[in-house]
């Protein structure tokens, strides 16, 4: 039977997925797809065709409609009709459905799924939506996290006299999670890049219109301390704390007078503060001394608490390592290769590679280029080596802070494949008393270690920052129903539930320090999504189905989901600190299969357990 | 002018003035001696300035008595992963 476009129209799209294509029944259809494998996930086979359509409304049903699909070859769907009573007689006619209405307009049937068209065909139907099976009114973070439980918060804290800071790419002040009575609850809005600052006077006024055009930001509040909004069940750890928000222009000293404004505006208002930062980079000693993560530490104190992530490095190779033996003259070479960038429509390669060693070891580094040239470092400052098709810019520098050698090489070469691969850190003790050395790739767009990486020492500044409680990233979602006809039923079954996100960066840091402390919920987070953001950077297949919200993963989900849980612990006790904040996060987190006992390099002490957390006593 | 040449000036249009912080080693930075350093001071985080400098100078500064230690701002990247490795 041919449909025409306006049938269609008044078909929820999950029930399109069912009507039938083939000769087969639905009885049929799911008893083929049971038979197949499905032990190991998708498959591209098992990914087409009227199985997996099934397959997905089925994921949606509950188990009884799911029964009653398989034996009885009928679905649950509700209808939107002029007039209820007048249509449920005329279904009741038929031999093979059943209406019962529900009110003047709306009614529940019963019908084949191949009697879907015929019902939609009739002129007192509106709309035919599919009976889906509804979540618990909670993310399955908050289930992971033990802030839930049977859909009800575990504990009294929501947040309320607490300011949790985010530092991001700004926020969609309109989304309703942040809005209250039709008050907005961000009380502080700095944009660095134009220098206007709003209180949230002008925010309710209108008189003003921050958003955030990259949609980053207003995930990252909605983790923290959205407050959901009615009809959704993504309410954030936080939902009644307030908000101070720096839309910032990502650079370090940009980022540490943010931290400075948000705290600033606490004390004025009396109110302990917590302030996410989920962003970083590569630069910088990995030691938490660069001067950026001091002043986070300086600025740090009782009920002034600063969340990092860890970063997204995970199974990248821009860290190399190695550790000479002590009293030997001995080398250590590692190679790595260029990536190709484009600028400007300018094809190059360029790429930075900083090696730190102890200051107790007297260590030779040079760099090899493809055709066997070496160059080295001054003992002080910078030297520029020029060639024909590449340049190098050497430095030296003993770190103020720490006494610590960096020796750092910049190549800009040309476009060509001769040129990217093929280049080696050189490295040769001379008095070795300690004997670590440590390499890095400052960005993973410019290249990668070919040897010598090691899959360690990943967490950058600022989550390196000694004060700083700095976050890994786990897996508590992989499925959920999109905006994207093309993928409505996204369904990422390589993702192991609740084990290690891929991409999270482990520790330690350069000295040893056990960074990160604890791992959170960021794969995949269901949170605000913002109106200003554009696909390129939310995907369609991204974004929630009617509803403002999207899907997103990384540490940047991660920290803020702890941020929340520190401005739960705030409310509880405003006066602490980030040590007695840490001692409480370690003392109280979960610890199972996936994260084995004690501290280790990708999950940090274990999973933050929320309840637990407020329950410990203070030391 | 070479290949390479050309390439390098493209590169090098990057802006002269650049944000740094400064560390002093006085607990109680002198903000008219940064200035006349050549720094255009925003801010005062203890003893570590923050600041606006022409690279042509930031060498000088490094070696003033009254600074411990000079660390350029850099840019930082927003730590959300693309589904690029889940989305065939």
């Amino acid at each position: 039977m041919k449909r025409s476009k306006s049938v269609i129209a008044k078909i929820d799209p999950l029930l399109t997925q069912l009507l039938p294509r083939t000769d087969k029944t639905i009885r049929e259809i799911v008893t083929d797809w049971r038979a197949r494998d499905l032990s190991a996930g998708f498959t591209p086979d098992s990914l087409m065709g009227e199985a997996v359509e099934v397959q997905c409304l089925m994921a949606d049903m509950s188990d009884t409609a799911e029964q009653r699909l398989f034996e009885d070859n009928r679905i649950n769907v509700l209808v939107s009709a002029d007039d209820a009573e007048a249509l449920a007689k005329e279904i009741d006619e038929w031999n093979d459905a059943e209406a019962r209405p529900l009110s003047h307009s709306t009614l529940k049937v019963s019908v084949a799924p191949n009697n879907v068209t015929r019902l939609a065909v009739l002129e007192n139907v509106r709309y035919i939506e599919a009976s889906v099976k509804l979540e618990l009114h909670c993310d399955l973070a908050h289930v992971s996290s033990n802030l839930y439980q049977s859909a009800t918060r575990t504990v009294p804290q929501t947040g309320n006299g607490v300011l949790v800071g985010i530092v991001d790419s700004g926020i969609d002040t309109d989304h309703p999670a942040f809005i209250v009575n039709g008050a907005t609850r961000i009380l502080y809005y700095h944009d660095q890049i134009t220098k206007q600052t709003y209180l949230a006077d002008d925010i309710n006024k209108g008189t003003v219109t921050p958003h955030d055009d990259r949609g980053h930001g207003t995930h990252v509040a909605g983790i923290a301390a959205g407050n959901g909004d009615i009809g959704t069940p993504y309410a954030g750890v936080a939902p009644a704390a307030d908000l101070a928000v720096v839309k910032t222009t990502l650079e370090s000293a940009d980022v540490a007078a943010a931290i400075q404004d948000i705290f600033r505006f606490a004390d004025e208002r009396g109110q302990p503060c917590v302030v996410n930062l989920s962003l970083g980079a590569h630069r910088g000693a990995h030691d938490g001394s660069n001067v950026m993560e001091r002043t986070i530490d300086d600025l740090s104190g009782s009920g002034r608490i600063v969340v990092t992530s860890a970063g997204n490095a995970g199974t990248s190779r821009i860290h190399a390592s190695t550790v000479l033996t002590v009293g030997k003259s001995n080398r250590w070479v590692a190679d790595f290769e260029l990536t190709l960038q484009l600028i400007n429509e300018q094809t190059f390669g360029d790429l930075e590679v900083l090696i730190w060693n102890q200051h107790e070891d007297k260590i030779d580094v040079s760099l090899r280029s493809p055709n066997g040239d070496l160059f080295t470092a001054p003992q002080q400052n910078d030297q520029e080596f020029t060639k024909t098709v590449f340049k190098v810019v050497a430095s030296h520098r003993i770190a103020a802070y720490s006494g610590d050698h960096q020796t750092s090489f910049r190549i800009i070469t040309l476009a060509k494949p001769e040129l990217l691969t093929g280049w080696s850190v050189i490295v040769q003790g001379v008095d070795v008393q300690v004997g670590a050395v440590h390499a890095w790739i400052v960005d993973t767009k410019m290249g990668a270690f070919t040897s010598g990486n090691t899959q360690s020492h990943l967490v950058g500044m600022p989550g390196t920052a000694y004060s700083a409680i700095t976050v890994a990233s786990y897996a508590t979602r992989r499925n959920w129903l999109s905006a994207d006809p093309q993928n409505l039923k996204v369904a990422y079954n390589t993702i192991t539930l609740e084990d290690i996100s891929y991409f999270s960066s482990p520790g330690p840091t350069r000295d040893g320090d056990t960074k990160p402390e604890i791992a959170a919920p960021g794969q995949y987070l269901i949170a605000p999504l913002s109106s200003h953001a554009p696909l390129s950077a939310v995907p369609t297949r991204m974004r929630m189905k009617n509803c403002q919200y999207a899907a997103s993963q990384g540490t940047s989900m991660a920290a803020p989901y702890v941020t929340g849980a520190i401005a739960l612990l705030l409310e509880k006790a405003p006066a602490i600190d980030w040590a007695e904040a840490k001692r409480r996060l370690i003392k109280s987190c979960r610890q199972d299969s996936f994260t084995s006992f004690g501290w280790n390099p990708k999950w940090g002490y274990g999973k933050i357990n929320i309840r637990r957390l407020l329950e410990v006593e203070p030391k | 002018m070479t290949e390479l040449e050309e390439l390098l000036q493209r590169l090098h249009s990057t802006p002269r003035k650049v944000k740094i912080f400064a560390v002093t080693r006085a607990a109680r930075p002198d903000v008219s001696h940064l200035q006349e350093l050549g720094m255009d001071v925003e801010r005062v985080i203890g003893n570590k300035v923050i600041g606006v400098i022409d690279s042509d100078l930031i060498a000088d500064l490094e070696s003033d008595d009254q600074i411990a230690e000079v660390e350029r701002s850099v840019m930082l990247s927003p730590h959300n992963r693309s589904d690029s490795n889940d989305f065939a």
